[in-house]
């Protein structure tokens, strides 16, 4: 009798468990790859990229057209009512749970408002590992760019930062989860690459061929300011990143360039009490090789030359910082974390409370060159 | 009576115990300490040497008679039955709570649009049935179910590592130095619970001793540590305050490589692992308190219990008021119940027996 009983409970715990009384199957959704966000007139523009199912995985043999890419949009008091609006206009369920790409404007920055976050971290749906960005450019634009050869949208740099920062890492790509847990802690600095295209630099056919790409950044103080930098007024950042991976550097001595390649940077910024206000120590230790070489010349001073270059570069991102009340080098949080009290007892609120032009005490480089490639340390004859 | 070993109590409350200190309580300890709260789960190690000392003296004057013997032999019959009424009380509400948090947590994460009486109907006859089956199940099955447990705890955390930021972690004491004092009452909760080894000492094979006691003790203070450093360190202080469920937001973010991603559906085996055990424990806890039960009597208190369990899963009370009476009503109210309880027997270990014939009692006098 007890072993019937055992028999009839298993049974149902088998349908119940595995869940299987309310399957789907894949190609009755449509997924949104990518979602864009801008704000205006008080209402949030949402922009939506839809992938054909079929042209999500990569095949063995290669599209012979161009996968068909949706682009949808909607506008809404909220980005909830935005997308509600565009479920009334799909043909089949629309599903969020594959969003791996958000993309919001200088409006929406501009805003401060908590409204994505919220949409983003209530939603049991969505991934914080999804990746962000900001952008100056069109979403429609944006969204409607393919991959090469014809592969779709989900094989750029929208969706796969991390492959072009491996390989040339200045500004680092961030996921929703690094961006948020960073945005929101006090005195913090949080860094946006921005997003956008150009079509100059690769030709298909006659044709030229638009590609993505990250231009700068936004740099974030929570609440006061989020202005824009370029790659360049930024270069300064990549010797306090960790991440950095393979990042170059180019010199001239003598009327001739050399050029390096550096990876890996580890960096210490200590705060140091001068005149009653706090200033900054920062210490960097990097290693190279040498990838370009045109002229002879001591080693020793090859380094001297890029170590000041690596200075200069750092002191650049910081100048341009202030000029903006922005802190790109994040040297509030340190100075948060370790002076806690002198902090709270100033009462700090911008960057431009506890930054001057002076406030970097001393920057001390340390390069290491470890090879110079294929070829002896001299140039060729 | 066929007897469990000391190291099937450890997976026991590794699985019972863990499922409080690893899940539960992680938010009421973010939102009531913010990020001083793992600082203060830390100083709550200084506390294990005494609590071992108090509970290993209860185990020790205990000594293998039931709980029930032990309370009518100090405390006569009249004061073992309110003693008894309250741990069975204190037992209903812990199966209750472990449910409702249960059976929410599923249906605001995974399983939206599935009818809750679906999930906690198979759950309840589960846990009936693992309480029917004895202690010795108990233990054998939270010793099979266990490893995968711990694997999937490694891997999580491991996995996790690029996304982890502990800077997150300070400036300590930004809210003043007492700010997250009031954690204590969650952070300590994990460890008081230990009490209920009491309940059932009779039934181990071998006294367990101090340095198994301790190294469980360590090992939950650790199972708290975990999730909670994990969660500031990824979300950040004010985010992971606000998450309901910050344990389970860290499989959510759990990618391996550039193509797999959605892992969390590991949590559900953790969750429903230590659910199960924590729940079929408390309800073959119950069913020990009464004395000469037959059979049948048995049967009728787990399924009243299992009908209980039902009606607060499908009763709509929401999930936020529940937790704001989880956060400042139950769990502190269950950790001083349980403070005052141990302090209770602890007082009993000083009593001499009233049959006083056992020479074992007679070295513990006052």
């Amino acid at each position: 009798m007890f072993r019937i009983c055992k028999i009839l409970l298993t049974i149902p715990l088998f349908l119940l468990l595995s869940g299987c009384w309310d399957e789907k199957t894949i190609q009755d959704f449509h997924y949104i790859t990518a979602i864009g966000i801008d704000f205006k007139d008080g209402e949030y523009i949402v922009y939506t990229q839809l992938v054909d199912f079929s042209a999500v995985a990569k095949t063995e043999a290669k599209p012979t057209q161009t996968p068909p890419v949706y682009v949808g949009k909607q506008k809404g008091r909220s980005i909830s009512i935005a997308i509600n609006k565009l479920m009334r206009n799909t043909q089949q369920s629309l599903y969020i749970g594959h969003i791996s790409t958000f993309v919001i404007s200088e409006n929406v920055l501009k805003q401060q408002s908590t409204e994505i976050v919220d949409y983003i971290y209530r939603n049991q749906l969505l991934r914080y590992s999804a990746n962000i960005f900001a952008t100056k450019s069109s979403m429609d634009e944006l969204f409607s760019i393919n991959g090469y050869f014809n592969l779709s949208p989900l094989y750029t740099t929208l969706y796969l930062p991390e492959d072009v920062y491996r390989n040339r890492s200045y500004i680092e790509p961030i996921t929703v989860q690094r961006y948020y847990s960073n945005q929101r802690e006090k005195a913090s600095t949080t860094i946006l690459p921005s997003i956008s295209w150009n079509d100059k630099v690769w030709k298909e056919k006659d044709k030229n061929r638009k590609s993505l790409y990250m231009d700068g950044a936004f740099v974030i103080y929570y609440k006061v300011s989020q202005p824009w930098f370029s790659e360049k007024e930024l270069s300064g950042i990549r010797w306090l990143t960790k991440r950095t991976n393979k990042t170059p550097v180019n010199i001239n001595m003598n009327k001739q360039d050399i050029y390096a390649s550096f990876s890996h940077p580890h960096h210490k910024v200590k705060p140091v009490l001068k005149d009653g206000k706090y200033k900054f120590d920062i210490e960097i230790d990097v290693s190279g090789n040498i990838l370009g070489l045109d002229t002879q010349m001591n080693i020793d001073k090859i380094k001297r030359k890029f170590e000041n270059e690596i200075k200069k570069e750092i002191q650049t991102t910081f100048k341009s910082g202030i000029q903006k009340n922005a802190d790109p080098l994040s040297l509030g949080k340190i100075l948060y974390i370790k002076e806690t009290k002198y902090w709270q007892k100033n009462h700090i609120k911008d960057p431009n409370d506890y930054l001057d032009k002076d406030s970097i005490h001393d920057i001390n480089v340390k390069v290491h060159i470890l090879n110079t490639g294929g070829l002896e340390a001299k140039p060729l004859e | 009576m066929k007897k469990i070993s000391s190291i099937q109590t450890l997976s026991i409350f590794f699985l019972s115990i863990g499922l409080l200190n690893h899940v539960i309580l992680i938010p009421f300890l973010l939102s009531t300490g913010g990020r001083d709260s793992w600082f203060f789960s830390i100083l709550t190690i200084g506390l294990i040497p005494i609590w071992v000392y108090i509970l290993s003296r209860i185990i020790k004057n205990m000594n293998n008679q039931s709980l029930t013997d032990w309370l009518e032999n100090r405390f006569g019959k009249h004061i073992k039955n309110i003693v008894l009424f309250f741990i069975v009380i204190y037992l209903i509400s812990l199966v209750l709570a472990t449910t409702k948090e249960t059976v929410d947590w599923i249906t605001t994460s995974f399983l939206f649009e599935t009818p809750s009486l679906a999930i906690i109907i198979p759950f309840t006859l589960l846990c009936i049935f693992l309480a029917h089956s004895g202690m010795r199940s108990i233990a054998i099955c939270s010793s099979v179910l266990l490893p995968i447990v711990v694997i999937l705890g490694i891997f999580v955390a491991t996995g996790n590592i690029p996304t982890k930021d502990y800077s997150h972690l300070l400036p300590l004491f930004e809210n003043g130095y007492f700010h997250g004092v009031k954690t204590f009452q969650y952070s300590g909760y994990g460890l008081t619970e230990l009490i209920l080894i009491a309940f059932f000492q009779e039934k181990l094979s071998d006294t367990i001793s101090r340095k198994t006691l301790v190294f469980l003790c360590l090992g939950l203070v650790f199972l708290l540590l975990g999730p909670l450093t994990a969660a500031l360190a990824e979300f950040g202080p004010t985010l992971a305050e606000a998450m309901r469920y910050p344990a389970y937001e860290q499989w959510r973010l759990l990618t391996i490589g550039k193509y797999i991603e959605h892992t969390d559906f590991f949590s559900i085996y953790q969750w429903l692992a230590g659910a199960y055990i924590r729940v079929s424990l408390a309800l073959f806890l119950i069913t020990e308190v009464f004395n000469r039960k037959t059979n049948q009597m048995k049967v009728g208190i787990l399924f009243a219990v299992g009908f209980l369990m039902v009606v607060i899963s499908i009763v709509p009370y929401s999930n936020f008021k529940f937790l704001h009476v989880s956060q400042t009503f139950y769990y502190p109210g269950a950790f001083y119940f349980l403070l005052l309880l141990s302090a209770f027997l602890f007082i009993g270990t000083f009593i001499s027996s009233k049959e006083g014939k056992r020479s074992e009692n007679e070295t513990i006098k006052k």
